[in-house]
């Protein structure tokens, strides 16, 4: 089982990915923004379980009133969509389109790539692909670790010749070895391995926390990596201002035992500090949009 | 049995918090000792650390058993 109310699938199909490829090369990213206005009101109306999650993200997380909670709703639907619409023009070839901006990390976390094996960790915030074109020459070493089901997607869309995927993938399925031998193999051989911290599929598999002041379950999986496989850890974020993208990289530091659970809780602890933080500066890209907290 | 053996089940039994009493020849690797696919992390990594093998997903097609499992590492050690 998941975490409930997510069923890693996400919403589109090829026609759509096709069908929107086609919008952002003849009208461009404007146009696609301006077309969201309206398809935003309509998935606020017909996506209730997505519309109750992020109604109370804002009224229990942030503790805002009604009036203003039903503003931030309709805009963080805007804000998800412009993401997406980000995503595909960059799957389109169209990052000439955005600028981006490092922040402080950025030095140290090159320095790691280029010594070899390094495990990043990010969240369904913001819109962590924009990075894939600003590795440059280091995205040919980049594996992402996605679900299974997405990634059947955009192997569709490359195979049609739609996108382009700079970086690697490594789909996974619950409870399967591949992906778990795979990760660990292109560590060992020095490449970089991408994967996301804040939704779990296996039940058993899930660490109990507080974050943003409420009960909430993590995924053990890649916290286990990040403490045993002994590269270094990364918490990566690439955060939506306007059209342009800030990248956060913070290097994981720990004082317990390499490889032990206390070690797996101190690289979460940290993790979740850091998401509390992106979170406060960014509240409107909080992306997992189902009943994340207890 | 190899002289790294009781090492290497020594160290699994603690990492993975399991009664070394569990870790007989015969014991089912899922079934009995529950491994599951992250407890893989913990058998690759141990097993370079402490044998200096580095064992691939392929190695472990038909493994069921702690006893196949100690095999096969024997069998990587001295190829």
């Amino acid at each position: 089982m998941s975490a409930e109310g997510w069923d890693a699938k996400s919403r589109g199909n090829a026609l759509g990915y096709r069908v929107f490829g086609f919008f952002l090369h003849c009208f461009g990213l404007n146009f696609a923004y301006a077309n969201l206005t309206y398809v935003v009101l309509y998935f606020v109306l017909a996506a209730p379980k997505q519309r109750a999650a992020v109604w109370d993200y804002y009224r229990r997380t942030w503790h805002y009133g009604r009036l203003k909670s039903i503003w931030l709703v309709y805009l963080h639907f805007y804000r998800f969509g412009q993401c997406l619409v980000d995503k595909m023009a960059m799957l389109h070839g169209l990052t000439d389109k955005f600028t981006f901006v490092k922040e402080d990390g950025y030095d140290e976390f090159l320095q790691s790539l280029d010594a070899g094996g390094v495990l990043m960790i990010g969240a369904h915030i913001g819109a962590w692909e924009m990075g894939s074109p600003f590795f440059g020459d280091y995205a040919g070493r980049l594996h992402i670790v996605m679900f299974d089901v997405e990634y059947q997607k955009i192997k569709e869309a490359m195979h049609r010749g739609e996108v382009q995927v700079p970086y690697h993938i490594i789909p996974v399925n619950d409870g399967e070895l591949d992906s778990i031998f795979r990760i660990s193999e292109v560590l060992q051989e020095k490449h970089y391995v991408c994967m996301q911290g804040d939704r779990y599929v296996n039940d058993a598999r899930r660490e109990h926390i507080t974050f943003m002041g409420r009960e909430a379950d993590f995924p053990q999986g890649p916290f286990i990596v990040g403490a045993k496989m002994r590269v270094p850890v990364y918490f990566y974020f690439s955060m939506r201002e306007g059209k342009q993208y800030r990248f956060y990289f913070y290097k994981a530091q720990s004082n317990e035992r390499v490889g032990s659970k206390a070690h797996q809780s101190d690289l979460l602890r940290q993790y979740a500090m850091v998401l509390e933080e992106m979170l406060h500066r960014y509240p409107q890209q909080w992306f997992n949009l189902y009943q994340f907290w207890q | 049995m190899a002289a790294y053996t009781e090492s290497l089940i020594d160290r699994l039994s603690e990492e993975l918090e399991i009664s070394r009493e569990s870790f007989v020849p015969e014991a089912l690797l899922k079934d009995d000792l529950g491994f599951d696919s992250l407890d893989m992390v913990d058998v690759v990594v141990l097993v370079e650390e402490i044998v200096g093998v580095r064992l691939k997903q392929s190695d472990f097609i038909g493994v069921r058993t702690l006893g196949q499992m100690l095999d096969l590492i024997e069998s990587k050690r001295q190829e």
